[in-house]
């Protein structure tokens, strides 16, 4: 079965990148000219959050290496914007399990000081521009 | 980028030194199996290369909170308890000290935020109810850990108590992003209170990543 994009970059010029899976999400990779907007596709392959009017986009996958396994686990898919120094962190919960809180499709949308956006409130690399 | 390679390794010598050998480990530092072998702490009664066939189990205290006094790797392959000589701490009568280098992870590839360590349940990731990381109340967990990675923990080190994702009972275990790869390194600890009743358990530690 094809692999589906779990995200979508559409630039300035109306030109688009498709992102990658979840294992290769390939954010590296996108072009580096402006953003217009960034599409998060949702666990259900069909719903979409679109990031849009930010100065600057980010997006990664949050997984947890348990030690008693080979396997990495995925947790969330983040997206998120920035504008004038306030970061908006859209949370979505990609997998879940029967005890947790968060089940798959879960959105925890946040505001955080720009470079307190990461888990234990540190920055985070991988920011590209966009335009407003 | 994909999701970075995590090695996890541990010190089986006294030299409290940096591992130089990436994911093989060198002459001091092992690479843990973790399908396989199990970190254990255990009484003064085991030693290192002792047959993992039996073990000498930790007594609870009868007053205040003691340090289990030794750290082992339950070692699969060599069916031996190797222990890891640096782990702990010299407080709460523990047999460790001011050690930066007991346990590492060589991070192969990068993150886009800070590795942090957890403490959970099992393999769901989703609770801390079990006794040792606090029967629900992470602050109670018995479990501890300080980031060494840039530093030495200090004499008589405490430790953050783990338990779940909580920003207060995980600890970072770097000051930022990994940008290249590296190793990263922590030390813990079990303190046992005297209100304890006897257990048996395997919390899972994990490390938790970003990546793009």
């Amino acid at each position: 079965m094809e692999k589906k994009s779990i995200y979508r970059v559409t630039f300035q010029d109306d030109e688009n990148y498709e992102g990658g899976t979840f294992e290769y999400p390939g954010w590296n990779k996108c072009p580096d000219k402006p953003i217009k907007s960034l599409e998060l596709v949702l666990p259900n392959d069909q719903d979409i959050i679109r990031l849009e009017n930010y100065q600057k986009y980010n997006f990664f996958i949050g997984a947890r290496k348990p030690l008693n396994s080979q396997t990495v686990v995925l947790g969330h898919m983040y997206g998120l914007g920035c504008n004038n120094n306030i970061v908006t962190s859209y949370r979505i919960t990609v997998i879940s399990s029967m005890g947790n809180k968060y089940k798959v499709g879960d959105i925890t949308v946040r505001k955080f000081p720009f470079g307190k956006e990461g888990i234990r409130r540190t920055a985070t690399t991988g920011w590209k521009g966009g335009i407003i | 980028m994909a999701a970075p390679t995590i090695t996890i390794l541990y010190n089986n010598s006294q030299n409290d030194s940096p591992n130089t050998g990436g994911s093989s480990g060198d002459t001091n530092w092992k690479p843990i199996d973790l399908i396989n072998d199990k970190i254990a702490f255990l009484g003064n009664g085991t030693s290192n290369d002792d047959a993992n066939t039996s073990k000498d189990a930790f007594k609870i205290p009868e007053s205040g909170s003691v340090e289990v006094p030794k750290q082992f790797i339950n070692s699969y392959y060599e069916s031996k308890w190797k222990r890891v000589y640096l782990a702990g701490s010299d407080a709460d009568d523990g047999l460790g000290g001011n050690y930066r280098y007991a346990y590492g992870a060589y991070i192969d590839g990068t993150t886009n935020s800070v590795p942090i360590l957890q403490a959970w349940d099992s393999n769901d990731l989703d609770s801390y109810e079990i006794q040792v990381l606090g029967s629900g109340t992470p602050d109670s967990s018995m479990l501890k850990a300080v980031a060494t990675t840039n530093a030495a923990p200090g004499s008589e080190w405490e430790g953050t108590s783990l338990a779940g994702d909580g920003g207060l009972n995980s600890v970072a275990l770097d000051s930022g992003p990994i940008g290249a790869s590296k190793m990263i390194y922590w030390n813990m600890r079990l303190v046992i209170p005297n209100t304890a009743t006897p257990f048996a358990t395997s919390p899972v530690l994990c490390v938790y990543v970003t990546y793009s």
